[in-house]
């Protein structure tokens, strides 16, 4: 672990941030924002020269200052009471002078003594669940400043709610120590069933309790193995390098607490599974509703129109031969108004829909539900429409096309020629017959065949247009299914959240990678526990 | 304590009880309908007054008093108990916490004939059978657990009902509110604290609510270093008053004009070492005027005691139900504000909805009937050629159209199916403004998307309202008057109706012949000609001298139309939507409850005045 990667780290959290600029009227994404920045804060604050700080936090009479003056090895040197409650006004700090300037406590605030720790402070802080909020504002300051935290309760405080959301706070920010001390006044109990049970409520927290980071102790036997055990973790020799190591890790903590905490991923998750709900809820809608519009009788009724003129248009591009005249004399009438005036027809039967403007409408409410960015007005349902129109109408003339093209309707053509022809050929071979017999024919002759052929190609125009309208009802072209991407607001908003909480995830579980890695070089008996899971 | 117990509990009971009624009646009511409102509801404290018992309950002449041991983990609540009801229920730390459920005992001697719900209404009573009972987590709040104790103390004034609570202050937050339970309840209280946690936050909060609510209160501090437990206790007790003398809460007052400060101060103070097998002589007063801990407890005048709680909790109750009064009148005021203003964009919506459709059809067909009913025979002849012709017409032209399943002419003609038409394609739009309006209205309940689309989707499939046929037959009554005044008049109607039949008859005609049915055109062409007819034939009528009929009539069709166009939005979009509710808290914030209410504050205000001022 180096200082770069924490680097890429805090370069992949602070894009985080800016995605999170989505959701800033949401709860959930304003919360993530600003648990990001708070640890963007803490991690920026970051001295490499301050040194190590280790405090004593706990309820009142639990003996805090009196551990600190155990460990200073000066007897009294953090007054205490064995009556008068809240007797540390302020934090009590062993700290040398170069060091006392990374501490947030004025002169004033708190009573600084000569260090006595290498590379490391020391603090005895005021009650946490005192009357006095001076004490409790001074105990919770020093606790933010702290690296390790030395936890010290008592038999009968053990459950107490109050340090015990406290200990919750900080619990995966902080490398813990924990102490129950005064094991001697409890008499009736013996201190195995109190160390499981003292075990058990660390694990109810999400602590898995290393014995190397627990201490039972009893101010009285200041000689046992578990106050020497204590004395010699905090007493033991901190290195520089390993005070910086532990600070990377309190900073990549900060980054895991800041994705971690307060369930905003979980909320934002479920804010995504009900917006892509909401927008299939949508998408049928705006199906059902345009199916209805485009099979409605006057939009079918455009559609054939449209259909038959737009074959017609593409058979007279075929050679017609016999069935010219028609085909001339249709396409004077026939042109590509038709395809205009069906798209004109969808546009308007679309436009006036109620349920297609409902559609609209509400993709901005839900937007506005989630407190998500949305537009004053549903600007996508004019290009709904018109693309919609545009898409039945390209649809009419590609299947208008295709039947053009078809063989059957050149079966068709060829069947209507077939009768002129006939006639033709016989007016044909009479010609020529006579001719080579040495009889021309008279002029009339050849009139009444011209007519006889036009009337022949009658039936087959008939027949033609008979057929081509029966392909025409036939080949109405059903109407797209896909209507999920019209709403591009909300698919606009579920990409966003859905990268938004992938690169949370990612760094989530590259931060937990850099932590694991961490570990091993921070050993739990000299640096102490941390909570493993992330309630 | 300015009173004089025997003389005047009885008279204060009697005093208070209807208004308590009063209060226990109305206030849980009113805090449904707050709540209802404003969802969480913070300033809910009146479960005081439910806990309030009505009367002394008396067992062989002397009364019941409440006694009950409170105070943090720890402290030792259960084994006091013990040592002094000489039971054994769970007590120690090898588990925390230990008591999960409270449990009130009375002596052995009385036990039988104990009215227990009489002394704890609104709790769920149930007879201790063994310690597990105590130690089940899952015990809900107002469960409290019944039994007796062989009485070595008895009390020479009262019959002491001692309880064990659970602790305020573990992480087993469920055990707070059965604490904060019992503390409403109990007459007189044992604040039992260890050094530790003394001035803890918890323990200070619950150290006030103390002072408040009991009518007598023994602060034991316990566990306390053997060799100075004098002199620790002491110099803790002499902090206590100080810290409480800094705290501006330790200046209210109790309902006898004493601050709580004072009451802490005049509260004996009792202190016990930490020492392995405890006993009752191990606790001492710290006071020499005081006498043991037992003597303490059980020499109290119980009616005193009784009586100065029951000012305390009326004076509490008091507080919390003049608050909820004071949020239900503004919540009132709110609710029927949102109300009217709901109701005047709904009586607008209705009046765009209405619009000019006055079906003239309608008036036309009348004044048909009429003349059916009152054609001289003369003209029957006279047009009897040109009806044969436009009749015939007519039928040929149904037949047609029918063949070819187009609309029905009688539709077309009465003009429902148009006015029905424009009617619903207008309330489709108007029911969107209004959706759109209500989403913006401050104060209505937040209405997610698909709540309102599926409320409106439902009720824009409702048949529209029918039009209501009083008004048709108050129209036709004032054309029958009309005609009959007018015998002249009516002849030239006769004339110009068989025209229009012909005129009608060939206009659809030349319609289907030229249109190819009834299209869109058609029906256009339909409204512009029946309007056109409708428009001529009212300045008709306005010459004739009929206008004042037919403006009456299109006046109140006007009138009829919007009011049942209110009753529908009303009763099937905002009903459903929001309207039902707000009606309902409405009148249950029901405005005699919450005077009925204020009025019983101010009674019990009074009385309580007046008893401070009765001479002890």
């Amino acid at each position: 672990m180096n200082r770069h990667q924490l680097d890429i780290l805090l370069a992949r959290a602070s894009k985080l941030v800016e995605k999170c600029e989505l959701l800033k009227n949401n709860h959930s994404g304003r919360a993530l924002q600003f648990n990001l920045r708070e640890s963007f804060s803490f991690c920026r604050n970051e001295n490499p020269l301050k040194p190590l700080v280790i405090s004593l936090i706990g309820g009142t009479g639990v003996g805090k200052s009196f551990i600190f003056s155990s460990l200073a090895g000066t007897p009294g040197i953090s007054p205490s009471s064995a009556s008068v409650r809240g007797f540390t006004c302020k934090p009590y700090i062993a700290a040398n002078k170069s060091d006392r300037a990374f501490l947030p406590f004025s002169d004033n605030e708190a009573e600084f003594l000569p260090g006595f720790l290498e590379n490391a402070i020391l603090i005895d802080t005021p009650d946490l669940d005192t009357i006095n909020e001076n004490n409790a504002r001074l105990a919770q300051e020093a606790i933010a400043a702290s690296d390790i935290i030395i936890c010290v309760t008592t038999p009968d405080k053990r459950s107490d709610f109050s340090i015990n959301q406290n200990i919750l706070n900080w619990a995966s920010r902080k490398r813990w120590f924990f102490v129950m001390n005064k094991l001697d006044l409890v008499e009736d109990v013996p201190p195995e069933i109190l160390k499981n049970d003292f075990s058990q409520r660390l694990r109810a927290i999400g602590f898995s309790p290393e014995p190397s980071a627990m201490f039972f102790i009893s101010a009285r036997q200041a000689d046992s193995t578990d106050f020497t055990r204590l004395k010699n973790a905090i007493l033991a020799s901190h290195s520089q390098n390993q005070s910086l190591l532990l600070r990377k890790e309190a900073c990549i903590r900060s980054i895991l607490y800041a994705i971690n905490s307060d369930d905003t991923v979980i909320s934002i998750n479920k804010l995504l599974g009900e917006l892509k709900n909401n927008l299939d809820v949508l998408g049928l809608r705006l199906s059902a509703a345009t199916d209805s519009i485009l099979n409605s009788a006057s939009v079918r009724k455009a559609a054939q129109d449209a259909l038959l003129q737009n074959i017609f248009i593409t058979a007279l591009r075929r050679p017609s031969f016999f069935l010219f005249p028609y085909f001339f004399i249709l396409s004077r009438f026939y042109h590509q108004t038709s395809t205009a005036t069906l798209e004109n027809v969808v546009m308007d039967n679309l436009g006036q829909s109620p349920d297609i403007h409902n559609c609209f409408t509400d993709e901005c409410r839900y937007l506005e539900d989630h407190n998500l960015p949305f537009p004053g007005h549903a600007d996508n349902h004019e290009t709904f429409i018109r693309t919609t129109s545009q898409k039945v109408s390209g649809q009419i003339e590609r299947t208008a096309q295709i039947t053009g093209e078809n063989r059957m309707v050149g079966f068709y053509i060829f069947l209507g020629n077939l009768l002129p022809a006939i006639v033709l050929w016989q007016a044909f071979y009479r010609s020529i017959s006579n001719w080579i017999a040495g009889i021309w024919l008279p002029s009339d002759f050849f009139v009444h065949a011209g007519f006889i052929i036009m009337a022949a190609s009658i039936p087959g125009y008939l027949l033609l247009a008979a057929a081509l309208k029966r392909l025409s009802q036939s080949l109405l072209p059903a109407p797209a299914a896909q209507h999920n991407q019209q709403f591009n607001h909300m698919q606009h908003a579920i990409e966003a959240l859905e990268k938004l909480l992938h690169d949370a995830s990612l760094l989530s579980s590259e931060c937990s990678a850099a932590i694991s890695e961490l570990k091993d070089r921070l050993p739990e008996n000299t640096y102490g526990i941390t909570q493993s899971d992330h309630l | 304590m300015s009173f004089k117990p025997n003389n005047n509990i009885d008279f204060f009971l009697h005093q208070t009880r209807i208004h308590l009624e009063t209060l226990i009646a109305g206030i849980p009511q009113l805090n449904l309908q707050i709540k209802n409102v404003a969802g969480d509801f913070s300033h809910d404290q009146s479960d005081i007054l439910e806990q309030i018992p009505l009367t002394v309950t008396f067992v062989h002449n002397k009364p019941v008093v409440t006694l009950a041991f409170c105070g943090p983990s720890g402290a030792g609540k259960s084994t006091i108990f013990n040592l002094l009801t000489s039971l054994n229920i769970p007590a120690g730390g090898a588990v925390r916490p230990m008591t999960h459920a409270s449990l009130a005992v009375a002596p052995e001697s009385i036990a039988s004939n104990m009215p227990w719900s009489q002394l704890f209404p609104g709790f769920d009573l149930e007879a201790f059978t063994a310690n597990a009972d105590l130690r089940n987590p899952s015990s809900p709040a107002d469960r409290l657990f019944t039994g007796c104790y062989p009485a070595s103390n008895t009390s020479q004034d009262f019959w002491p009902c001692i309880i064990d609570v659970p602790d305020f202050n573990t992480t087993s937050v469920s055990n707070w509110e059965k604490a904060d339970h019992m503390l409403k309840r109990a007459d007189s209280a044992i604040f039992t604290v260890y050094h530790e946690s003394y001035k803890s936050q918890k323990t200070f909060s619950i150290l006030k609510k103390v002072l408040l609510l009991s009518g007598s209160v023994v602060y034991l501090l316990t566990k306390l270093d053997p060799d100075q437990a004098m002199q620790n206790a002491r110099e803790i007790w002499g902090d206590i008053l100080q810290s409480a003398e800094v705290d501006p809460d330790f200046q209210q007052k109790r309902s006898d004009g004493t601050t709580l400060l004072e009451f802490l101060k005049k509260t004996p103070f009792y202190f016990s070492p930490y020492v392995r097998n405890p006993s009752l002589t191990d606790i001492k007063p710290l006071s020499g005027h005081n006498p043991s801990i037992a003597c303490q407890i059980f020499g109290q005048k119980g009616l005193e005691i009784l009586l100065s709680r029951q000012l305390q909790a009326v004076a509490s109750g008091i507080a919390s139900s003049e608050t909820v009064c004071r949020i239900a009148e503004n919540n009132k005021k709110e609710v029927s504000d949102l109300i009217s203003r709901i109701n005047r964009q709904i009586e607008a919506t209705a009046q765009r909805i209405t619009g000019e459709e006055f079906p003239v059809f309608h008036i036309l067909a009348m004044i048909r009937t009429l003349l059916e009913e009152n054609r001289p025979a003369f003209l029957k002849r006279a047009f009897k050629p040109l009806l044969m012709l436009g009749s015939g017409l007519k039928s040929m032209f149904n037949t047609v159209k029918n063949a070819i399943g187009s609309i029905s002419s009688q539709d077309i003609v009465s003009g429902v199916l148009i006015r029905n038409e424009l009617e619903r394609t207008r309330l489709q739009k108007e029911v969107e403004r209004l959706l759109h309006e209500w989403r913006n209205t401050p104060g209505l309940k937040p209405l997610s998307t698909e709540t309102l689309r599926n409320v409106s989707d439902q009720f824009l499939k409702i048949e529209l309202p029918p039009v209501d046929s009083e008004w048709e037959k108050s129209v036709f009554q004032s054309l029958r008057e009309w005609q009959s005044g007018n015998k002249n008049l009516w002849l030239w109607f006769n004339v110009v109706n068989d025209i229009l039949v012909l005129f009608g008859t060939v206009g659809f005609l030349a319609d289907f012949l030229f249109g190819g049915g009834m299209g869109t055109l058609g029906i256009v062409a339909v409204i512009g000609g029946s309007s056109a007819t409708g428009g001529m034939l009212l300045s008709l009528f306005n010459n004739m001298g009929l206008g004042s009929q037919i403006l009456q009539a299109h006046k109140s069709w006007k009138n009829l139309r919007q009011q049942e166009y209110i009753k529908h939005l009303r009763e099937h979009f905002a009903g459903p939507l929001f309207l039902d509710e707000l009606n309902k808290i409405d009148q249950g914030l029901d405005a005699g409850l919450i005077n009925s209410c204020t009025a019983s504050c101010e009674h019990l205000k009074e009385i309580i005045r007046q008893n401070e001022q009765t001479p002890a």
